[in-house]
């Protein structure tokens, strides 16, 4: 058990000595690969996150109810307010719609006050919102007034489509890289890679905005040969699934 | 008042909670396909039916039980912006958050959750979030009154003590230590120094210095002054559940059972017990109930747990519980349901939601669920249902049909049906089970008889629209696909019936929709188009024309151009009017012309590929029907088989008599259906890729001058 979490964390530095990208990685998607995760509500933590250089927490969800008064509203979800002293954390939301009501706004920035206070070093908000490609120009307008209401220090990444790449409008697309500091473009669907990813990444040449790769634990991963050289890429992000699963 | 009673209990319940990804089960997306179909194992965001199913999100399942139980009601059907279809008048499918949201009871003026929005103390909050210092503005408005309602102490006195408690401002996630907290100066009546006490306590409690905080409340316990005596003794809990659990939430804020203080814990036992019993009905009363359940989950006691969820399912009593149940039923969901074995639990509700659960199969996204339950094991639990024979003759039969392929057996355990009437949702289940049964047997006449019998008295919420869904899918099974067409038919679910269009009608029952001007007129639009998009790719080329004139009710411009309706086909996709660059092809009537007049013509079919390739044809649903399983899944009476372009290319390869221009482009074409990823992107029978490697060659030295020679550079 040691020797193999050693081995990890040497690939690892070693990975991180030759910069994001550079290390040929194929095949079955270990946590103790890479130093990057999401960790959604109800995953329990493991091992791998020790090591970790980036934490996206999940800490809620903006949905459009269907109350009497069809109200959008925030609702909590993941974990506590993390403890954390080392590498960066990002707080991430997920949301089914753009309509979101001044309080909704408040209570994302109150809690990303509650996170610094707690000490905890944060990077900023991700957004999981499901844009599909033709709506991008719109999902750019909402991003560029929220960036705008993010304290200072406080970067903007969102997770993305890996159709985006391939099918997006590049010129939407490019708008989307004057408002977010990263996209995350996932290849997998609930929690199996996509059959097929490969044919969508081909075409990741066309990104002009900072990206990383989204990947499932346990999932398949075979990164395309030109993706080391392609100045954008900044890194892996994996799913972290629980053992069981 | 009532807004503290309102306030307390979910602010502290979700303190640090460990809340799940809901009904999305964490999956990172929101892609969900529906399937069409009742037999459903395999658990999917968006798959949820009107009757117990092990498919079903759980949370819906056990909803399902507590209407049964009158523990709550399907509520009046919610108004949206921008205004959707109601879901329950749908045969779909739908998603655990649109059941939900119909829900009730509900608290008054409160969509679906125990907080409020327009609360101020709150509106930094998300609903659910976890924070003790949730209560500080409401705890504040109540100290305010209480001692605006004690005479005994001095204006001024009331003045500083009020001004004071305004004034902490605390903040709960702060990484530093507990703050001195020095109480205003002057106060020296002796109820004035009791509030001044409480002040303390106050500021303790929120500041982190538990210790400090319980001192000073257990110096009130004894307090003349009612709202101090009953508010101290129950801030007591509230301390110790708060002090129970300071560093257990590990670094990335997961629960770490390990690290709570056990003394901590049964001392706010001890202290919401002792305050219950004292106030029985206080104004803290259902906030200290649900407080114990915090206190259960933090000490990993599942069966203790998995009772008070059951008393608080069955006691929604404002002094009770203060949670609506819907938002009682996500907690029990993901601190209970998630969690516990079936030995842990007792109450048959809760119990049989955890055993549909463990009926569930592994979908083809999934991961492999834990081994289902074994049958043995579900019939071992038969004295946890003493009370509820019928809910457990249910699990066994559903174990039987869905685990077993054994609808004989699931059919012993159901007796036989009850005479027809109103049907509560156990009841509405047993049918359903039965009707799959018969279905399973093929008995495909008597499982219709029994949709038929149940759908006067089926609920109109949910219940009788997916009878539809039932009806036809037998229906579609049993040769009855133009009954469900015909004039008089109870199916008239708008989805229910395009699906049949879409998928199984033949030229016959699509022409005669088309026409059918009592027919809705999005239906007659879909007809047509099913129609003719089938004559021109299934080679029905000599009715193309005549079919072409058949006339539809022009489709309203959509309510939201962003989001058109996904149902109103494109009729201008026949309207093509042809290639003029590149492979140069005529408008699509004249091509399907000559095609009638000369199918296998390379030119012609080069066009054909023209068409499907400029409309993004290739894997396009109407191509295929629907899986076998599923609505539409029966084989199609459309005659013919789909053109699929790689197929067409070869075939010009194939013909002698294709001129050299066509052929370079067939092979500039097919060798594109791999590009770029090295998969066939086109329908149609895949080749090796030394096959693809030959055509290249070909086209680079048979067609060497042709432009589809120059422009292709690589094969894939």
């Amino acid at each position: 058990m040691v020797g193999r979490r050693r081995a990890a964390l040497a690939a690892l530095a070693l990975g991180l000595a030759m910069g994001p990208g550079r290390l040929a990685l194929a095949g079955t998607v270990r946590a103790a690969d890479y130093d990057a995760f999401w960790l959604w509500g109800g995953v329990t933590p493991q091992p791998a996150l020790a090591g970790a250089r980036s934490l996206y927490l999940l800490q809620g969800e903006v949905r459009a109810t269907r109350g009497p008064d069809g109200a959008v509203r925030l609702v909590a979800q993941g974990g506590a307010i993390p403890r954390l002293r080392q590498g960066e954390v990002w707080l991430d939301y997920r949301a089914d719609t753009l309509r979101w009501p001044p309080e909704v706004y408040s209570q994302i920035l109150a809690r990303l006050g509650r996170w610094r206070a707690a000490g905890d070093p944060v990077a900023g908000l991700q957004i999981d919102f499901d844009a599909h490609t033709r709506h991008l120009d719109d999902y750019a307008r909402f991003l560029a007034d929220l960036r705008a209401r993010l304290p200072p220090g406080c970067k903007l990444s969102v997770t993305g489509l890996l159709d985006w790449s391939s099918q997006g409008d590049s010129a939407a697309l490019d708008a989307l890289g004057g408002v977010v500091d990263e996209v995350v473009l996932q290849t997998y669907q609930g929690r199996r890679t996509i059959p097929g990813y490969q044919a969508y990444l081909a075409r990741l040449g066309r990104m002009k905005i900072p990206f990383k790769i989204g990947l499932v634990e346990g999932g398949d991963w075979t990164a395309p040969p030109d993706l080391a050289a392609n100045p954008w890429f900044r890194g892996y992000v994996v799913f972290l699934k629980n053992p069981a699963e | 008042m009532t807004l503290l009673r309102k306030m307390l209990p979910l602010a502290i319940l979700a303190a640090g909670g460990w809340l799940q990804a809901g009904g999305a089960r964490a999956s990172g997306d929101f892609t969900c396909t529906t399937a069409w179909k009742l037999d459903q194992t395999t658990y999917a965001d968006c798959n949820n039916l009107p009757f117990l199913s092990p498919g079903n999100d759980s949370r819906v399942n056990l909803q399902l039980l507590l209407i049964d139980a009158g523990k709550a009601v399907i509520g009046p059907p919610p108004t949206t912006d921008p205004p959707t279809p109601p879901i329950e008048a749908s045969a779909s499918p739908f998603t655990w958050e649109a059941f939900s949201d119909q829900i009730g009871p509900r608290t008054p003026g409160q969509p679906d959750s125990g907080d409020s929005v327009a609360d101020p103390g709150s509106s930094d909050y998300a609903s659910g979030e976890g924070s003790r210092c949730r209560t500080n503005a409401d705890g504040a408005a109540a100290f305010a009154a209480a001692l605006a309602a004690s005479p005994g102490v001095p204006a001024a006195e009331k003045t500083a003590l009020t001004a004071a408690r305004q004034a902490l401002s605390p903040n709960c996630d702060d990484s530093g230590p507990p703050a001195a907290y020095a109480p205003p100066a002057g106060v020296t009546s002796a109820l004035g120094r009791s509030f001044s006490a409480y002040l303390v306590g106050t500021a303790g409690f929120y500041g982190g210095d538990f210790d400090g905080a319980r001192k000073a409340f257990a110096s009130l316990a004894a307090s003349p002054q009612p709202w101090l005596k009953e508010t101290a003794r129950y801030m007591l809990g509230r301390v110790a559940v708060n002090q129970a659990q300071v560093g257990a939430f590990e670094d990335y804020g997961a629960l770490s059972a390990d690290k709570i203080d056990k003394a901590a814990l049964t001392e706010a036992r001890q202290a919401f017990d002792a305050y219950l019993k004292a106030y029985p009905k206080g104004l803290y009363a259902a906030s200290a109930r649900g407080l114990l359940r915090r206190v259960d989950w933090l000490g990993d006691q599942p069966q203790a747990l998995a009772g008070d969820y059951a008393y608080a399912f069955a006691h929604p009593g404002p002094d009770q519980r203060n949670v609506p149940v819907g938002v009682l039923v996500t907690e029990a969901d993901n601190k209970l349901l998630t969690k516990v074995k079936p030995a842990d639990v007792g109450d048959p509700m809760l119990l049989a939601t955890l055993d549909l659960m463990a009926m569930r199969t592994a979908g083809p996204n999934d991961d492999p669920p834990p081994s289902a339950i074994k049958f043995d094991e579900l019939a071992a639990q038969k004295p946890k249902f003493a009370a509820d024979p019928d809910l457990f003759a249910y699990l066994l039969a559903a174990h039987r049909l869905y685990l077993e392929a054994d609808p004989a057996g699931a059919l012993s355990y159901l007796g036989a049906p009850p005479p027809p009437g109103p049907m509560n949702d156990l009841g509405f289940s047993r049918l359903v089970l039965r009707g799959l049964a018969l279905q399973a047997q093929k008995n495909w006449t008597g499982a219709q008889a029994l949709w038929l019998r149940m759908a006067p008295t089926a609920r109109p919420a949910f219940q009788r629209p997916m009878l539809d869904l039932a009806l036809a899918w037998n229906e579609e099974r049993n040769g009855g696909l133009t009954d469900v067409f015909a004039a008089g038919t109870p199916i008239r679910d708008p989805q229910v019936r395009l699906i049949l269009l879409r998928n199984d009608a033949g030229p016959a029952l699509l022409v005669q929709r088309v026409k059918a001007t009592d027919a809705p007129a999005l239906e007659r639009r879909v007809a047509r188009y099913v129609l003719l998009y089938k004559d021109v790719m299934r080679a029905r080329y000599a009715a193309y024309a005549g079919d072409a004139t058949l006339a539809a009710p022009k489709a309203p411009p959509p309510a939201d151009p962003n989001n058109p309706n996904p149902d109103e086909p494109d009729q201008s996709l026949f309207d093509w009017p042809g290639a003029s660059d590149g492979y140069v092809c005529e408008d699509l009537s004249k091509l399907v012309r000559a095609l009638a007049a000369d199918p296998r013509a390379s030119h012609n079919l080069l066009c054909l590929g023209e068409f499907a390739r400029q409309h993004s044809l290739d894997g396009y649903s109407l191509n295929s029907s629907a899986p076998a399983d599923e609505l539409g899944g029966a084989p199609t009476q459309f005659p013919g088989r789909t053109f699929a372009r790689l197929d067409a290319y070869k075939q010009v390869l194939a013909d002698p008599k294709a001129p050299a221009a066509d052929r370079a482009y067939a092979l500039y074409r097919a060798i594109n259906c791999y590009a770029p990823s090295g998969n066939n992107g086109c329908d149609g029978q895949g080749v090796a890729k030394s096959v693809r490697a030959a055509w290249f060659h070909s086209l680079k030295t048979d067609y060497a001058g042709s432009d589809w020679a120059r422009t292709l550079k690589y094969y894939w």
